[in-house]
């Protein structure tokens, strides 16, 4: 195209926009683009209206059909006919909150002084069905309900499911808080909400495969007909491969035919029924794990499998068709859930068992099927001669005898351990582990297998070099055998296994009532999306949000659904941000930071492009800082993206680390973000890294309450970036004072590590001590102190290059018991040469070394626990002598 | 006559009757059942009435009944509950019942512990193993049994070595460490200054661990873990575990313990399956009702089945890891001897 055919064509264009952008005319593109006219036209089309004939006719058989078998007639008279969207009339779908009307182009997307759009227009409050309200902290009640729709009607899931969005949409007058509460008062709505999330989880071809079984379908109708168990079922876990647990749960309820008859008192009826409840746990954890390994998901062809025995009811066709390896999950789930239920039946399990809520119910009675510890067989022995109040399960690891080799001499890693004495032990492996031995594995996995045998929520651990465990009671989950903060649970009933996840869903779930209108709220919204009604969808999905900001799903729908349709919103993004970590951060900073990382920002940076819009946003996370849950995570990986966003600009990145260094010295807990500033700032160069320690300087000045504490991120950073003056400066105040040292005959020449610098192969977990992180060396010979585990190495590198004559270390009274030290020198820091074991002289406060002959030139030496001792290395001083005459 | 004669055998008769059911007192409190307490000590039922209810239903079954009273015999009866929550009915109560009762190893519920008089533990059992499954408990009747006569018999001993000296006193003192109740704190001390100089091995017998003695001795380790670079001397192995299972001094299963390390280290030697077997048979002959005793018979075969369950594959990586690391020895050994040629350390 020639140039002068160009600008005219941009000219129309330009003033075509200008037009459509004018007031009043926009709504109407909107609506036309995203609103329900489009879902409308589609929905006319003969393609679409055919299959909706067809189900009419399908529906009105299976009425009659249920008219005859149950004589009750399930009420459809309040569904709209043309199956669409009827709230629409009620509702402007162009206006995307409600009483305001908003563009959606780009509202000044550089933009200095932008307001972030608030989003909480919400007011936390749980509503109840039947009507009335709740506190936000009360945990989950539902109204008991019983839904009508007899086993003839589950035998067409497809259409029910079409019947079920079609009715609840009828039955929406709105998305604002209070039509959306009055709408959850009713027990039926909830219960529709939850009948249809659940068909949404299935594959509905193969659901269908399954109630086609008159026996599944009729021992099935009653669960999924009760609001309260099949609330607690769909929203009190993650819900993976649900076909396959509702298969699981008929055949539980074959082998048991008592499954309804517990309701031993009120506590146990308040949730549907204590074995229903722990029959969905179950069957919820096991499908979705699988059990054939650890932490693993099921793959496509093992899921098949599954599924194939799923369905192979003992009264179906083809139920002698079952694999070994098919039946074995099966199986342990049934064992499992055979053990429960006869432990409610008998009143074995701990008092206060049925008073846990759903979401407990999972990490007490789903755990792991597939470890030999959680074979009914062990299970039962536990529960008869482990039996403890809750919190003494934190000690109950320690019954077990912490012994690598056994009598034979073989190492626990092999599988020569147990072998010898399995033929005494059969089908419990607790009681092996218990007379045998084990190391941290066993008697982590011991402490766990026990408690929730006795039905106490347990869950084993990993942490660098070892396995530990949390127990929960009073309302927390409290570690046991555990060594260091920087832990994972192996599982999870949901979502992340990281330890922050776990307290972030704890939260969660203790507020039950309002977590579950959140959640029926976000089923809500999935439905208005698969009725391509995604503007009302969002809106939902944002009310979600608001009402309970912990519950992660709803979170990836909502940005998912927003990233399409805010478009290039600052305002909107600064709101959603704002409100982020406004409601995340004070309790839960690493979830929150990884959800910023995850979520947010990919979608936000993209729009913004004002490095000072950014800054506010980025300020929104700090200001929220408040408690550390744990030492150790990965801030730095939040923090590098936010610095990295940026760009090139000096004063905006200065402006960062001034944010950055303000709000952390109010909460110096997060002192390693101090670290993190240092580092970076020297990476940037001398001037930006002196304007920065100059920065903390001040803020340690205007918090003089903080000094500890920054003075370790600050000294951490030095180390690591091998800052000599900066690591000496600052923890000249905490070297030596009341140190008293051993007298010890002099081994060389002159000092010559005073001023050196210790850096460790891991630090401390505790960061909050700066005796962890006093990275000079003085005359006195600082303070060292490494991170617990194997193979753990303290450098120290010397002012300058000498030749070395003598060292000595003095190690603490805890850390003198190890004595296997090997020592490594080096000019260079890169290649090492081993200098010798250091000697045994257990009744010596301290060990010295004496180079008589061969002096060898060094300017780094190196201290290595070695690979087999599990160990921290904590010494009182390390000094380093050269072999020159003493001055 | 003839019926005052009647009513006075009758009167004995009902005496007798008496005496016997007042043989088991119950106190209502851990101080007052130490006031009572005899030579047969104070035996403590614990339950958690809040959160263990089998335990709770077990206090009316088993304790409280006639069979219970009976096993008890002389013992003071006392039944103290730990309760989960302070907030629990009856909770208030529980700590002056308690007392100054130590607790129990492990807070396992049902448990039974026996205290003597001076208030020293010297026995406990807890959980189904050990109460029985059936409704009366009768294995916890026979375990409680044992240990009061056990205890009964202990005191009753150390009655009778306080007025002995030298190898008499040190041959009642090795009885009384047969017995299956935990000895007084200063059972060795005693035995010590009986017999110095251990003439009759008691000291050995009672010091003796296995594990500690000769696991940790002859297989190079750290924190009971084997060292990577650890190579084991077979003939020193094989030379003092013959040693210790000729020692009749020591305990049988002692010695089959120290014998099941020679087995161990002869079977990753590779020794023929016939000889294995022999050393195996050993260990069975000398006392068949330990746990050594019990696995022996199936041992040898249950260890070539699992032989035959490693692939050759994991053979063959053991086998080419293990060059490999002979290799790093070597030259590791090298580097040592060069560093030690050069730098001499004090």
């Amino acid at each position: 195209m020639k140039p002068k055919y160009v600008f005219p064509l941009i000219a129309v264009v330009g003033a075509a926009g200008g037009y459509l952008a004018a007031p009043g005319l926009l709504p109407v593109l909107t609506s036309a683009i995203y609103g329900d006219q489009v879902v409308e036209k589609k929905t006319q089309k003969p393609s679409t209206r055919e299959p909706e004939k067809k189900t009419e006719e399908l529906v009105q058989q299976t009425v009659e059909e249920e008219k005859k078998t149950s004589g009750e007639e399930f009420d459809w008279s309040d569904e709209p006919d043309d199956g669409l969207d009827r709230f629409a009339d009620a509702y402007d779908p162009n206006s995307f909150a409600d009483g305001e009307e908003e563009s959606f182009v780009d509202d000044d997307p550089n933009g200095e002084n932008i307001e972030p759009e608030r989003i909480v227009k919400f007011q936390r409050r749980a509503s109840v069905s039947g009507g009335g309200e709740q506190d936000i902290n009360a945990p989950v009640k539902e109204t008991p309900y019983i839904g009508k729709i007899s086993p003839a009607v589950w035998k067409q899931p497809k259409i029910l499911k079409k019947r079920l969005g079609g009715r609840l949409r009828s039955r929406m007058k709105g998305t604002s808080q209070e039509k959306i509460e009055a709408f959850l008062k009713e027990p039926e709505t909830r219960l529709m909400l939850a009948q249809w999330e659940l068909l949404h989880r299935c594959n509905l071809d193969d659901l269908t495969k399954l109630m086609k079984d008159r026996k599944t379908c009729e021992s099935l109708a009653p669960l999924l007909n009760d609001l309260k168990w099949l609330s607690g079922f769909v929203y009190d876990g993650e819900l993976k491969n649900a076909e396959v647990a509702l298969a699981m749960i008929a055949h539980f309820r074959q082998v048991d035919p008592h499954m309804d008859d517990d309701n031993l008192d009120e506590l146990s009826s308040l949730e549907g029924g204590l074995k229903r409840r722990v029959a969905g746990a179950i069957a919820t954890q096991f499908t979705r794990n699988g059990w054939y390994g650890e932490d693993r998901e099921l793959t496509k062809e093992e899921l098949e499998s599954f599924k194939d025995l799923g369905y192979i009811m003992p009264s179906m066709p083809g139920a002698k068709k079952k694999g070994k390896n098919k039946q074995d999950i099966f199986r342990a789930a049934r064992e499992r859930y055979l053990f429960f239920a006869e432990s409610i039946d008998t009143n074995s399990l701990n008092g206060y068992f049925a008073e846990l809520p759903t979401w407990l119910l999972h990490y007490a009675c789903g755990w792991k099927g597939d470890s030999p510890f959680g074979t009914a067989s062990t299970m039962r022995w536990l529960r008869d001669n482990c039996s403890a109040p809750a919190r003494a399960y934190t000690g109950m690891a320690y019954q077990v005898p912490y012994l690598p080799l056994n009598m034979y001499g073989d190492t626990i890693f092999s599988q020569w351990y147990y072998q010898p004495t399995a033929p005494l032990y059969p089908g419990n492996f607790a009681k092996q582990t218990r007379d045998i031995g084990a190391v941290c594995g066993g008697l982590s996995h011991f402490g766990t297998s026990a408690a929730c045998a006795n039905g106490v929520p347990a869950i084993t651990m990993g942490e660098p070099g070892h396995c530990a465990y949390a127990v929960y009671f009073d309302g927390e989950w409290h570690a046991a055998n555990s060594i260091s903060e920087d832990r994972h649970p192996h599982w999870n009933s949901w979502g992340e296994t990281t330890w922050s996840a776990l307290q972030m869903q704890t939260a969660m779930y203790k507020q039950g009532a309002i977590t579950r209108d959140a959640q029926m709220v976000c089923t809500l919204a999935t439905l208005l999306s698969e009725y391509r009604n995604p503007i009302n969808a969002l809106k939902l999905y944002e009310l979600s949000v608001q009402m309970q900001p912990l519950y992660q799903p709803v979170w990836g729908h909502y940005m998912d659904t927003a990233a399409k349709y805010l478009g290039r919103r600052p305002r909107k993004w600064l709101g959603v941000n704002q409100f982020v970590c406004d409601s995340i951060t004070p309790g839960h900073p690493e979830m929150c930071a990884k959800f910023l990382q995850e979520r947010i920002y990919p979608a936000m940076l993209k729009v913004m492009r004002s490095p000072k819009q950014k800054l506010a946003a980025f300020e929104a996370y700090f200001k929220n800082l408040k408690i550390n849950e744990k030492a150790q995570w990965d801030f730095h990986l939040l923090l590098d993206m936010q610095y990295q966003s940026l760009g090139n600009a000096r004063t905006h990145k200065e402006a960062f680390m001034r944010i950055l260094v303000d709000n952390v010295a109010k909460h110096p807990e997060f002192c390693q973000m101090i670290a993190w500033a240092i580092k970076t700032a020297h990476a940037e160069g001398k001037p930006f890294h002196k304007k920065v320690v100059a920065m903390i300087t001040k803020a340690v000045q205007d918090n003089p309450d903080s000094k500890d504490l920054m003075s370790c991120g600050v000294i951490r950073g030095a180390e690591e970036t091998g800052d000599f003056d900066l690591a000496n400066l600052w923890s000249a105040d905490y070297l030596d004072s009341g140190k008293k040292m051993p007298e010890f005959e002099p081994v060389g020449g002159n000092l010559v590590s005073a001023g050196g610098l210790v850096t460790f192969s891991k630090y401390h977990d505790d960061q909050s001590s700066i005796i962890h992180h006093a990275a000079g060396l003085t005359e006195k010979g600082g303070q060292i102190c490494s991170s617990f585990g194997k193979h753990q190495t303290v450098t120290v590198e010397l002012p300058k290059k000498s030749r070395i004559g003598g060292i000595v270390i003095v190690p603490t009274n805890g850390c003198s018991q190890y004595r296997v030290w090997h020592i490594d020198i080096s000019a260079d820091g890169k290649t090492w040469k081993r200098l010798t074991a250091l000697p045994d002289s257990k009744s010596e406060p301290y060990m010295r070394i004496c180079i008589k002959r061969s002096h060898p030139t060094a300017k780094f030496i190196r201290i290595d626990s070695g690979e087999d001792q599990l160990v921290g290395i904590n010494f009182k001083a390390i000094l380093v002598y050269d072999n020159k005459k003493v001055k | 006559m003839i019926t005052r004669k009647l009513s006075n055998f009758l009167l004995i008769g009902l005496l007798v009757v008496a005496a016997h059911v007042q043989g088991a007192v119950r106190a209502k409190s851990y101080d007052e059942a130490l006031e009572k307490a005899g030579d047969s000590g104070v035996i403590v039922y614990c339950y958690g009435p809040d959160w263990n209810k089998p335990s709770l239903k077990l206090l009316d079954s088993f304790w409280n009944t006639p069979a219970a009273e009976a096993a008890a015999g002389n013992a003071v009866m006392l039944a103290v509950p730990f309760y989960e929550r302070d907030t629990a009915k009856g909770a208030d109560e529980a700590s002056s019942i308690r007392g100054r009762m130590p607790a129990p190893p492990f807070n396992v519920c049902p448990t039974i512990m026996l205290f003597d008089k001076t208030g020293r533990r010297v026995a406990s059992f807890q959980g189904a193993d050990y109460f029985g499954t059936d409704e009366a408990c009768t294995e916890a009747q026979n375990n409680m049994r044992k240990y009061i006569e056990a205890l009964r018999k202990q005191q009753e001993l150390l009655g009778k070595a306080a007025g002995l000296i030298g190898q008499e006193k040190a041959k009642i003192l090795l009885e009384v460490a047969e017995l299956p109740v935990e000895r007084p704190a200063d059972f060795m001390e005693q035995l010590k200054l009986a017999d110095p100089a251990d003439k009759l091995g008691g000291m050995r017998r009672l010091t003796f661990r296995p594990r500690e003695d000769l696991v940790y001795k002859l297989m190079d380790t750290t924190d009971g873990f084997l060292k990577p670079d650890f190579e084991a001397d077979f003939d020193e192995i094989k030379k003092e575990c013959e040693k210790m299972f000729k020692d009749e001094t020591l305990r049988p299963e002692d010695r089959q313990a120290a014998f099941s390390i020679y087995i161990g280290q002869a079977r990753r030697e590779g020794i023929p399956p016939n000889q294995l077997k022999g050393l195996i048979k050993k260990v069975h002959k000398l006392a068949p009702d330990t746990t050594y005793g019990k696995i022996s018979p199936a041992l040898a075969d249950a260890w070539g089945a699992l032989r035959n369950k490693l692939n050759s594959d994991e053979r063959k990586a053991a086998r080419e890891a293990k060059r490999a690391k002979d290799k790093e020895k070597k030259a590791a050994k090298r580097d040592k001897r060069r560093a030690e040629e050069t730098i001499e350390i004090d």
